[in-house]
């Protein structure tokens, strides 16, 4: 087989290009559609919470901060073990791929469960996004609070389980043996979007529950 | 890149213009103290009938040729839905909605602002030619939006 | 040195039958049916808009409904922005872009044909609503709190709002996909300083695109959390806030303005040196114009909320970024001027669009400048003078600009000539018909006409101005059918074309008309901005794209996966309405089942040669 045919047709970047793959330029392009979404929304939670600080409770008072620190730490290991996966797929480690990857899925469905067990228990105890039976419900604050934590760690949520599946996706290619230290286009991939994904939460995490 | 005389005219003519411009708005609105229709506080929009001065809509004369006028927009009209006050007086509106967002438009003056629920927007002007001024409502408000008109009515000084 | 090819490459192209377009990933395909669908739309939403001005008419008239009459211009303005404006420029984007940049196809073929897909998908499902009489009511601007549920039971609004999410999806899609493939795909030599205009306003408008279209669904996605979770974002009797809507559409609404018309003016700043034998006056300045314009965008989304009460200093920043973005807009307009100038000027119709571009959409900026004044705004605000402003900057700027394009182009896509006869009928009505519709409304908005009024009382000195409107509409609608007429026929019967039809200086004209299925036989090198207009390079470049190709070209898989991945994400999305949450989860599996699949299948046939 020639050089060429090792190379994919998405890690050859034509003459001109900036020299980065398509596939790699396009998720940082979709990355930056998703700092326009997380801005809007962070955003909008800043502005909601200084006009009406009534609506928000003090941190700790409804929110279990302790038990999402643990998971913001977790969240933070998993970012660790993806740059080991890709730092194994580059020295062409299969081993070490596969094992990292298992490890990086642990960690975010970890991170997925932790957050459904704390919505259900949010749930039970009144907080919920309906404004009507949050007011009824007698929690602290008001019914801002519930409809802006639900919307923005349930979209942040979905990010983290969307890249699970992706996770997944990788971890069954490389146990066809789909990677090698020329052919690592997907692991780099959704390695990128996996820090984003973190980077997005150390953020809500300091503004949601810290703040 | 040679650039003719002719062109570097016409670029610094229209530079200075557009910082004449500028500088003329930025002058009337921060130092003449000329203003947009602005919000003038906040109320709580399903208790606004009980809250002054929105318990008392109409025409209030406040000083010798100054007048308040209250107004409220509803779906779908004006309180009040005709306003008369006389001619060179000097008029305050005090406005805001008691359900969901309205315009404020007295036709052929530059009087147009949004009914918000929750906000109370206050517009100053000097009426002084006596006439019939439609009051329109401009911000789409639901089936019955086309009818959604006021009368305000100039009448000559006494 | 050739290389023998076994099985001839052009046998694929030939492949017809519906499944052939079902799973097609060819970016030349995709822009047919893209455009298809737009004209479809585009005489759907015509339709409601002949309705809405035959009910205007007269006044106190009852032709239609207040109901029907609030549905109609409701989704008049959705689907000609969403529907019809904004997918009629992905259709060429689509077809040209690869084309005039050297690429054989975009950078993510089934990406693409994903974009289509949930494009149509979405504006079927968003049309659908009229089937269940529960089409949205409430305007294509949504404002809150009306949009609430006190004040709009029903599922009206909750069509629209799940319909523009899923359209949403296909522009942040298509964004990717061309940035991508403008960026990285180019031909030896095509520097950036190189490109087309309309490969330039295309990478602006899609960078736009990615940004923008993020924010209004984050919007929507407020909007949908009141509407089916009970919370209360807009609701002030809650402690939400209505103008909060308006901040977020409207940062979403001005740059969207700007996806319409920088289109068009690539379209045109590729047509007008053609016709003119002139290469573009001003090549860099036209394009920093165009990024300017993009960034700039951003900055003056607050001029459609002078009458909300912002606050001196945000009114007085708001006035000011209007004034300067018609600047970069007027040094485009003059230097479309400037390519004219002298040049030896052919008024075929595509050139006659162009120039009617010029005329018309600089009446609708001229009363955009006029409402950079926040006094002068104040008085037109939300008046028929708006809707005059607003229909002559997206008729007379992108639609104008969307034909001009459509006349250049189609003999390249089809391998005929549209029907230049017809063409110029179609010109005139346009322009006859757009400037009777739109020009007397700038007077009934000063007569105080307030915008979206079902009917208006008698004795209030509109009545003229309304009748000239319908006239104009009417002749305008005539402008619509001619046009589609002359497609259809022209795409059957119509004179055949040549390679270069009008002697113009970019890559696509050195193809054959229809281009093959891969484009490119072998890929050019550019050593020049109009490589077809120095006779050496022209003949270098021909040597090239007219031979047969020295290997095979390496082409996409045709893959059914994009269509029913975009048909479980329009089903997803639909079930949100029902609110529950356990029927939205159990929505997502077909979903990710279909993105899972897609994953799994090779984009390229296995083991190719690149």
């Amino acid at each position: 087989m020639s050089q060429a045919a090792t190379m994919p047709i998405e890690e050859r970047a034509p003459e001109p290009g900036l020299g980065i793959y398509n596939l790699k330029l396009g998720i940082w392009i979709f990355l930056l559609s998703e700092v326009m979404f997380f801005t809007a929304l962070i955003g909008s939670y800043v502005i909601l919470r200084f006009a009406h600080p009534d609506h928000f409770a003090a941190p700790g008072e409804v929110l279990n901060v302790p038990l999402t620190a643990v998971n913001t730490f977790i969240l933070i290991c998993s970012s660790v073990t993806m740059v080991k996966a890709y730092a194994a797929i580059e020295k062409d480690d299969q081993k070490g791929l596969k094992q990292w990857l298992l490890a990086t899925i642990v960690l975010g469905s970890t991170f997925v469960g932790v957050q459904v067990y704390e919505y259900i228990h949010l749930v039970n105890d009144g907080f919920v996004p309906d404004a009507q039976a949050y007011v009824e419900s007698g929690l602290a604050g008001g019914p801002l609070y519930s409809s802006t934590f639900y919307l923005m760690t349930g979209f942040h949520g979905v990010h983290v389980a969307l890249g699970v599946g992706a996770l997944i996706f990788i971890l069954i290619k490389a146990m066809r043996g789909a990677y090698s230290s020329q052919r690592l286009g997907g692991v780099e991939g959704v390695g990128l979007y996996w820090h984003f994904v973190d980077l997005v939460w150390i953020v809500l995490f300091t503004i949601v529950y810290l703040i | 890149m040679t650039v003719e005389r002719i062109e570097k005219a016409f670029l610094i003519l229209s530079a200075a213009m557009l910082i004449a411009f500028l500088g003329a708005l930025f002058y009337s609105s921060v130092a003449m103290g000329m203003h947009l229709p602005g919000r003038e506080g906040e109320i709580v929009p399903t208790d606004v009938r009980n809250t002054p001065p929105f318990d008392q809509p109409g025409v209030h004369e406040v000083g010798a040729g100054e007048y308040e006028v209250v107004v409220l927009g509803r779906a779908w009209g004006f309180e009040p839905s005709e306003i008369r006050i006389p001619a060179g007086s000097r008029v305050t509106f005090i406005s805001t909605a008691t359900d969901v967002i309205h315009g404020f438009h007295v036709e052929g003056t530059r009087m147009n602002a949004m009914l918000i629920p929750g906000q109370i927007t206050r517009l100053t002007y000097e009426f002084d030619e006596p006439g019939e001024h439609l009051i329109i409502c401009h911000e789409y408000c639901g089936i019955g939006h086309h009818l959604m008109y006021g009368r305000l009515i100039v009448e000559e000084g006494s | 040195m050739s290389v023998q090819i076994e099985n001839d490459p052009d046998t694929h192209a030939e492949e017809t039958g519906i499944w052939s377009w079902i799973t097609t990933v060819d970016h030349k395909r995709i822009a047919l049916m893209y455009f298809a669908t737009s004209l479809i739309f585009f005489l759907i939403a015509g339709a409601q808009a002949i309705l809405i001005r035959i009910q205007l008419f007269r006044p106190a008239n009852d032709f239609l409904s207040a109901e029907v009459y609030n549905e109609f211009f409701t989704m008049h303005g959705t689907s000609m922005i969403f529907l019809v404006a904004m997918p009629m420029a992905v259709a060429f984007f689509n077809f040209v872009v690869p084309l005039q940049i050297g690429a054989r196809d975009v950078a993510f073929p089934r990406l693409n044909a994903l974009s289509y897909w949930i494009y149509l998908l979405g504006g079927l499902y968003l049309t659908s609503s009229f089937f269940f009489g529960a089409a949205p009511d409430r305007a294509w601007t949504g404002y809150a709190n009306l949009t609430l549920p006190q004040f709009s039971p029903g599922l009206n609004m909750d069509f629209w709002l799940i319909g523009l999410s899923i359209v949403g999806i296909s522009s942040i899609m298509g964004g990717v996909n061309f940035i991508t493939t403008i960026i990285n795909m180019r031909a030896p030599g095509m520097k950036l300083m190189r490109m087309p205009l309309f490969t330039w306003m295309t990478l602006v408008t899609s960078f736009l695109l990615v940004t923008a279209v993020p924010i209004i669904s984050v919007a929507l996605i407020f909007l949908g959390f009141d509407r089916i979770f009970g919370a209360a974002f807009f609701d002030p009797a809650r402690g939400g806030d209505p103008v909060f809507w308006q901040h977020l559409f409207w940062l979403f609404g001005h740059p969207e303005v700007y996806i319409l018309i920088l289109p068009a003016f690539g379209a045109i700043s590729d047509i007008i040196p053609t016709f003119s034998k002139k290469p573009l006056f001003g090549y860099p300045i036209v394009v920093y114009a165009g990024i300017l314009i993009g960034f700039i965008g951003w900055g003056v989304w607050s001029h459609h909320m002078f009458t909300v009460g912002l606050g001196p200093f945000a009114d007085s920043f708001f006035i000011a970024a209007t004034m300067i973005i018609a600047i970069p807009t007027g040094v485009k307009i003059f230097n479309w001027l400037g390519t004219m100038w002298g040049g030896s000027i052919r008024f075929t119709t595509a050139m006659l669009f162009s120039v009617g571009l010029l005329a018309v959409f600089t009446i609708g900026g001229l009363s955009g400048i006029m409402h950079a004044s926040a006094p002068v705004n104040l008085q037109q605000h939300d008046t028929y003078f708006v809707v005059a402003h607003f229909h002559y900057v997206i008729v007379g700027g992108t639609m104008m600009g969307l034909w001009a394009a459509l006349y250049y182009w189609f003999p390249k896509a089809i391998g005929r000539y549209l029907d230049e006869t017809l063409g110029k009928w179609h010109f005139w009505t346009t322009l006859i018909g757009l400037n009777l519709t739109f020009f007397p409304m700038h007077f009934a908005g000063l007569y105080g006409m307030p915008r979206r009024i079902f009917t208006y009382p008698e004795g209030l000195g509109l009545e003229i101005w309304n009748q000239l409107s319908t006239v104009g509409a009417v002749i305008f609608g005539l402008s619509g059918l001619i046009m589609t007429w002359n497609v259809i026929q022209s795409y059957r019967k119509g004179e055949r074309a040549p390679a270069d039809p009008w002697g113009a200086s970019s890559l696509e004209w050195a193809l054959p008309s229809p281009p093959h299925h891969y484009n490119f036989p072998n890929i050019p090198t550019v050593r020049s901005r109009e490589p077809l207009w120095d006779e050496e390079e022209r003949r270098e470049v021909e040597g090239v794209t007219m031979a047969p190709p020295k290997a095979e070209p390496h082409m996409p898989n045709p893959s059914y996966w994009p269509f029913l991945l975009a048909a479980s994400i329009t089903l997803s999305w639909a079930l949100v309405m029902t609110g529950i949450w356990w029927v939205i989860a159990l929505g997502m599996i077909p979903t990710a089942t279909c993105v899972f699949m897609w994953a799994f299948e090779p984009a390229f046939p296995e083991g190719a040669e690149h």
